[in-house]
C-alpha cells in the first residue's frame, strides 16, 4: 500500500530537471588517513586563542588546495588535553570571506568614511615608517593594541623595546579583568581564568555562575574535562540568565536576573560559615582564617616575621590547645571561631568577621532578589559541603559584564577555600605551568630603546582610577582618545583587535576616531574588514594563523598540562590575497627606522628550533608532531605549590595589605570592600523600582562558533548554524514580548545610552525575562561606523559589504552602553558590558 | 559486518564540529573561487544536525542529532517506487541515484525526518566525493561510505573523526568487541523511538544526570 502511495506520488513530482545518472566529474574515492594526494599539516587553532593544536589533511580539489579535514592533534596517553571545538573546522570557508582584506590600503576622503585605495607593500612599509619616525622623540604618543595571532606579545614587546613606547595593550579589561582583581584580595596578585584548572573529570559537584565550558570562550581541553565529567556523573547545578545546552546537561538550573549571582554567592556562603560547613584543618593549615583582628579598628592584631617562610609574616592567634594567644607557628590548635579581649580591647578571628560580614545574607534575603529558593540555596551549600574537595564553583572565565563582578569571583573563591576545594583532587586545580618562549626579535640584533613616558593607565590612576593593570588597559585607552587626555595620540596600531567593537564606546568612539587631532594616524592590520578598520588611515592585510608559518612556538593558553604548539603553513592565502604575518611587517618597518640591520631577517624555523633549545626540547620532534608537552599532571596544592604574594604568605580571607589600604571603604557596597558585601548590579541601582515595560538588560553571549575574533560573524556557515539554533537575533521572553506586541521575527530598535542597532526578534521561554539575550557582536550601530567599504583598485572600484554572507540584525553592547558609565574604576576601569538598560521599540 | 553510530549526548558539547565537517565533506563543493554552498540554509543541508528533541520521541527536551538512521528495516526503501534506496551489505542505506526518481517518497516515508532535497542551482566547484550533495536528489548520510577502502573494514565517518570530544562512535555491531557493539548490547545507547520497529543503527548515549537524579532509559527511549 505504501509503496503505491509513493508510486503515485512519483507520477506528479517528477523532477524533470534532474539530471541523471548524476556526474561529478573527476573523483577518486578516498580513504581514512592521509589518503592518496592528501598532505597533512600541522598548525593550532587561534580563532578564540587558545591555541587548540589541530592536524590538518589538505587536498587539491578543484584546483585549490584546500584544507579538508581538521582534526584535533592529540597525544596518545593524555588524549583527554587536547581538543578541538567547531571553530576551526570553519577554515576552509574563513580563507575565502567576501570581507577579506586583499592588498594594503590608504585611506581617502574623510576617516571613517570607509573609502580606501590599494597600495602597494613598499608604499604601505614606508609610508608606516615615516609616520612614526615622526613621534620617535615622543614615542609615549605611539600606541599598540595587539591581541590575537600568534604574534600579538611579540608585536607589542618588539615595538615597546624599540620604539620605547609604554603605551601597549589588550583588550582583558573587557574581558576577564573583574575576576583578576576579585581575585588579587585572596591570593595578593591579580589571577585570571588561566590560573586555575577545575578539576572536572574528578568532581562530584560542580557549580557554574556566569560560566559555559560547552560554549563560549571554552580552551576546547577544558571543555573536554567538563564533558569527561558530566559522563562521570558529577552534579551540575547552573546559575544562569538563559537556558542552554549546558541547562540540558544540569541536574539542576536557575535561570536568574543578570549580575545577581553574587546574590546567591553570599548566601551560601552564609550558610557555610553560620552552619560550620568549612573544613577546619584545611583553613588553619592554608589560610589566614585563624588571624586575630581588633573589631574596632578591623586591624590585625599583632604581625610577626615567620620563622618558616621567608619575607612573610605570622600572626596572634587564640591557642585552643593551650587557652592561650600566641603567633600561630607556635600554636597547637589554632581556634576559628574565637572572640575574645586582647589588650582589653574586643579581637575576632578572620573567619568570624566573615560569619558577621555575611549573616544578614541569607537564603532567604537571596531568594528575595534572584528568585531561587531559600531551600534550594540551603541544599546546595550541605550537598557542596558534604562532597568537598571534590565539589567546586567554577572560577569562571569573563569578569566584565557587571559591576559586582569583581566582588563575585572573590566570594566563589573563597566558597571554595572554605570548602578546602582549592588545590585539591576534584576541585580547583592549578596548571602545571607555562614555558618562556624568547622573542625572534632578540635573536636578530633589534636596537632597543628605553622606555620613556607617562602611560596612559598611569595617568587615569593619578585621576582616580584604582588599580589598573599595566598590560590591559583599552577602555582607559578609549577614555583617552573620546577626551584627548592626556595626549593627543601620534600613531595608534591596531593588529588583529577590533578595538571599535570590543571595547565600549559606541558614537563616542566612533566620533573620536574621526578627528585627526585626537588621533594623528591609525593603522589597522588584520584579515577582515571590521568596524575598526573604518577607521584606518593604513590597512595592512594579515594572513590567518593557518596560512604562514609562526615566526615562534606557542602553547596552548588554558592547558593544564603545558602543550608547546607549532603554528606550520596549512595552505597559501588564495590568490589576489597579499597577505603578510606581522612579523614580516616589524621587520621592514623597524629597518627603515634604523632599529634593525639592513639585511635582518627571520627565518621562522631558526628561531624555533632556538626557542624549542631553550626548553630542553627538540624542535625535529615538535615539527614532526606539531607539538610536544612540557608537564603532564596538574598542581594540586592549596596555593599551586608556593607561598602566595600575600602578607603572609597564605590565601588570604580577608586581605591583610589591602584590608588597611582599604579601610575607608569597609561597610560600603564597593568592589574595594576587604569584606564580602552586596553590591547590586548598576541596572538594578539605576531601576529600583523595576524595569519600564520596554526596558531590558541586554546579554551578549559567545557561541560555540563565535569568538572574539569577530571574522567568524562572517562566515555562512556561522550565521546559518545560529539561524538554525534559532539564536540569530535578541531572544526576548514570551511574557515581555506580548505586552509590546512582538513576535517572532519582527524588527526592533535597540536603543542604549549611547547608540542604536536594529534586532530581529526571536522569542522564547529560554531567558529570563528581564533579558534581552544575544549572539556576541552581531550587530553594528549603523549611525556610528559604516558598514560599506569602497576600495578603488587597479581593475576598479570594489565594495565590500560587512555580513556579505547575511545576519548582522542581533546585538553588540559595546556600541550601546556608555563608556564613562558601564566601568568599574575601583577595578581598573575594567568594562561591565552588561550592566545597562535598554529599550525596545517595534519597527 | 553492520556498522551503526553512536552519540553520547553527555560527552557531546553541542560544538557543531561533526555538521561542519559534514558540510565539508558532503555538502560544499571547491572551486577557484573557494568553496560553492547550496543556497538556503547549509545546516539544514547537513547531514547530521542539531535538533532539539521533544515529545513523544522523548520525555524531556534534549538536543541531539537528526541524521539518517541506517533502519534495519528501513521505510524509506520500502517505498522507493524504483529500488533506488537500498542497503548495502555492512547495512549502510544509500541511493543508487541512477534509479532514483525523485518522486520524495523516501523523504516522507522517513520518520526521522533525516531526508532532505535540494532544489536549487548547483554549487560552484568541485564535489568531494560522488555521494556529495546532488541537486534535485533526495540527500541523506551515508556514514561516508566513500571513505570505504575495502569490504569488511570499518571506516571512520568524517563527523566521528572532527568530534574531539569522543561523542561519536562508528563501529560494527557484528563484532561483539566493538565498542558501539557492547554499549549497545549493554543498553547504554539506545535507538530513537525503537517501538516503530526501523531498528534504526543510529543510537543515543542519553544525559545522565547526577547520582541524586539519575535518569532512566525510559524517558529517552520513549517505551
Amino acid at each position: 500500500m505504501l509503496k503505491l502511495s509513493a508510486a503515485a506520488a512519483a507520477a506528479t513530482a517528477l523532477p524533470l530537471t534532474v539530471p541523471r545518472p548524476r556526474r561529478h566529474g573527476r573523483l577518486a574515492l578516498q580513504g581514512p588517513g592521509a589518503a592518496s594526494g592528501e598532505r597533512v599539516a600541522y598548525t593550532a587553532c587561534l580563532i578564540c586563542g587558545q591555541r587548540c593544536p589541530l592536524k590538518v589533511y589538505v587536498r587539491e580539489i578543484g584546483g585549490r588546495q584546500v584544507p579538508l579535514r581538521v582534526v584535533h592533534n592529540t597525544d596518545g596517553v593524555h588524549d583527554q588535553y587536547f581538543a578541538t571545538c567547531g571553530r576551526p573546522q570553519t577554515m576552509f570557508e574563513l580563507q575565502y570571506l567576501e570581507e577579506r582584506i586583499r592588498r594594503p590600503l590608504l585611506r581617502v576622503g574623510k576617516r571613517g568614511e570607509g573609502r580606501f585605495r590599494e597600495i602597494t607593500w613598499e608604499e604601505a612599509f614606508n609610508i608606516l615608517a615615516e609616520k612614526l619616525k615622526k613621534y620617535l622623540d615622543q614615542p609615549w604618543r605611539i600606541v599598540v593594541v595587539a591581541h590575537q595571532g600568534c604574534e600579538a606579545g611579540i608585536v607589542r614587546s618588539t615595538l615597546s623595546k624599540a620604539l620605547g613606547t609604554p603605551n601597549t595593550t589588550h583588550h582583558c579589561d573587557t574581558c576577564h579583568t573583574g575576576m583578576d582583581q576579585g581575585h588579587r584580595f585572596i591570593f595578593g596578585k591579580t589571577k585570571g581564568p588561566a590560573a586555575f584548572q577545575p578539576d572536572y573529570p574528578n568532581a562530584k559537584m560542580i557549580v557554574l555562575m556566569g560560566r559555559n565550558p560547552m560554549g563560549g570562550i571554552v580552551a576546547s581541553a577544558w571543555t573536554k574535562m567538563f564533558s569527561l565529567a558530566m559522563e562521570n556523573k558529577a552534579k551540575l547545578v547552573v546559575f544562569d540568565v538563559r537556558k542552554s545546552r549546558l541547562t540540558e546537561h544540569a541536574d539542576e538550573y536557575y535561570i536568574i536576573p543578570p549580575g545577581t549571582d553574587l546574590a546567591v554567592s553570599l548566601a551560601l556562603m552564609n550558610v557555610i560559615l553560620t552552619e560550620k560547613l568549612y573544613d577546619a584543618d584545611y583553613l588553619v593549615k592554608w589560610t589566614n582564617a585563624a588571624m586575630l583582628l581588633y573589631t574596632d579598628t578591623m586591624e590585625p592584631v599583632e604581625l610577626a616575621d615567620n620563622p618558616a617562610m621567608k619575607g612573610k609574616k605570622t600572626y596572634l592567634v587564640y591557642d585552643e590547645a593551650t587557652g592561650k594567644y600566641v603567633l600561630k607557628t607556635e600554636a597547637r590548635k589554632p581556634s576559628l571561631e574565637h572572640e575574645g579581649t586582647y589588650n582589653g580591647r574586643p579581637v575576632k578571628t578572620v573567619l568570624a568577621v566573615l560569619r558577621d560580614a555575611v549573616k544578614n545574607y541569607t537564603p532567604e534575603w537571596a531568594e528575595k532578589i534572584t528568585g531561587v529558593p531559600a531551600d534550594a540555596i540551603r541544599r546546595l551549600a550541605r550537598e557542596l559541603a558534604e562532597a568537598a574537595p571534590k565539589a567546586f564553583i567554577d572560577h569562571g572565565y569573563k569578569g566584565a559584564r557587571y559591576y559586582n563582578e569583581g566582588m563575585l569571583k572573590r566570594v566563589n573563591m573563597m566558597i571554595n577555600i572554605l570548602l578546602g576545594s582549592l588545590g585539591r583532587p576534584g576541585g580547583l586545580a592549578y596548571p602545571a605551568g607555562k614555558p618562556h618562549l624568547v622573542n625572534p626579535f632578540s635573536l636578530i640584533g633589534l636596537k632597543t630603546t628605553s622606555v620613556k613616558g607617562t602611560p596612559i593607565y598611569k595617568y587615569w590612576a593619578e585621576k582616580g582610577v584604582v588599580n589598573p593593570i599595566s598590560k590591559c588597559w583599552s577602555m582607559l585607552l578609549v577614555r583617552s582618545i573620546i577626551e584627548g587626555k592626556p595626549y593627543p595620540i601620534g600613531v595608534l596600531i591596531i593588529s588583529r583587535e577590533n578595538l571599535v567593537s570590543h571595547a565600549i564606546g559606541g558614537r563616542k568612539l566612533a566620533e573620536a576616531l574621526r578627528d585627526e587631532k585626537r588621533v594623528d594616524f591609525i593603522v589597522v592590520m588584520d584579515t577582515t574588514f571590521n568596524e575598526t578598520v573604518a577607521y584606518a588611515d593604513l590597512v595592512l592585510p594579515v594572513p590567518f594563523f593557518f596560512e604562514y608559518e609562526s615566526p615562534t612556538l606557542s602553547y596552548a593558553k588554558k592547558s593544564y598540562v603545558s602543550i608547546i604548539t607549532d603554528l606550520q603553513k596549512v595552505v597559501d592565502p588564495p590568490p589576489g590575497v597579499e597577505a603578510k604575518p606581522e612579523y614580516e611587517i616589524l621587520l621592514e618597518v623597524l629597518k627603515r627606522l634604523g632599529k634593525l640591520p639592513a639585511d635582518a631577517k627571520i627565518d621562522p624555523v631558526t628561531v624555533k628550533t632556538e626557542q624549542a633549545k631553550k626548553l630542553g626540547l627538540d624542535y625535529r620532534g615538535i615539527r614532526r608532531r606539531g607539538f610536544a608537552l612540557l608537564w603532564t599532571k596538574p598542581k594540586y596544592h592549596p596555593w599551586g605549590g608556593k607561598p602566595l604574594p600575600t602578607v603572609t604568605g597564605e590565601l588570604e580571607l580577608v586581605n591583610v595589605k589591602l584590608l588597611s589600604e582599604y579601610h575607608d571603604y569597609l561597610g560600603k557596597e564597593s568592589p574595594l570592600n576587604p569584606l564580602p558585601v552586596w553590591i547590586p548590579p548598576l541596572w538594578m541601582k539605576q531601576r529600583k523600582s523595576g524595569l519600564g515595560g520596554d526596558e531590558f538588560v541586554p546579554v551578549e553571549f559567545q557561541d560555540q562558533l563565535t569568538a572574539v575574533n569577530t571574522f567568524m560573524r562572517f562566515s555562512r556557515i556561522v550565521r546559518d548554524a545560529l539561524e538554525w539554533k534559532k539564536v540569530y537575533g535578541v531572544i526576548i521572553h514570551p511574557e515581555r514580548a506580548k505586552r509590546l506586541g512582538l513576535r517572532t521575527g519582527d524588527t526592533v530598535r535597540v536603543r542604549g545610552p549611547v547608540g542604536e542597532v536594529k534586532a530581529r526578534v526571536i522569542v522564547s521561554e529560554d531567558v529570563h525575562p528581564v533579558v534581552l539575550a544575544a549572539p556576541h557582536a552581531t550587530a553594528v550601530d549603523t549611525g556610528a561606523v559604516p558598514v560599506e567599504f569602497t576600495v578603488e583598485t587597479k581593475n576598479g572600484a570594489r565594495k565590500v559589504r560587512l555580513f556579505s554572507n547575511g545576519g548582522g540584525y542581533g546585538i553588540n553592547n559595546n556600541f550601546l552602553a556608555n563608556p564613562f558609565v558601564s566601568v568599574v574604576p575601583e577595578e581598573g576601569y575594567r568594562a561591565a558590558q552588561h550592566d545597562f538598560i535598554v529599550k525596545v521599540e517595534k519597527l | 559486518m553492520r556498522v551503526a553510530m553512536i552519540i553520547d549526548l553527555n560527552k557531546c558539547v553541542g560544538c557543531l564540529a561533526c555538521t561542519i565537517a559534514c558540510i565539508r565533506e558532503n555538502i560544499a563543493r571547491y572551486g577557484e573561487e573557494g568553496p560553492g554552498f547550496p543556497e538556503g540554509n547549509l545546516t539544514y543541508y547537513a547531514r547530521t544536525k542539531p535538533v532539539m528533541l521533544t515529545q513523544p520521541y522523548v520525555a524531556e527536551a534534549v538536543h541531539a542529532f537528526i541524521q539518517c538512521m541506517h533502519c534495519d528495516d528501513p521505510p524509506c526503501m520500502h517505498v522507493c517506487p524504483t529500488g533506488a534506496t537500498y542497503k548495502t551489505k555492512d547495512g549502510v542505506v544509500m541511493l543508487d541515484h541512477s534509479k532514483c526518481i525523485g518522486c520524495r517518497a523516501c523523504v516522507i516515508a522517513c520518520p526521522y525526518g533525516a531526508r532532505t532535497v535540494y532544489r536549487g542551482p548547483a554549487p560552484r566547484g568541485e564535489p568531494v566525493s560522488l555521494e556529495s550533495l546532488a541537486p534535485g536528489y533526495p540527500d541523506k548520510c551515508t556514514f561516508c561510505s566513500h571513505r570505504r577502502t575495502a569490504e569488511g573494514e570499518l571506516w571512520t565517518p568524517a563527523c566521528v573523526e572532527a568530534c574531539a570530544f569522543g561523542a561519536r562512535l562508528f563501529g560494527d555491531l557484528d563484532n561483539p568487541g566493538d565498542p558501539v557493539a557492547r554499549m549497545v548490547a549493554e543498553g547504554r545507547a539506545l535507538a530513537l523511538y525503537p517501538a516503530m520497529g526501523t531498528e534504526p543503527k543510529l543510537f543515543f548515549v542519553p544525559p545522565m544526570r547526577g547520582p541524586a537524579v539519575p535518569r532512566k532509559r525510559e524517558e529517552v527511549s520513549g517505551q
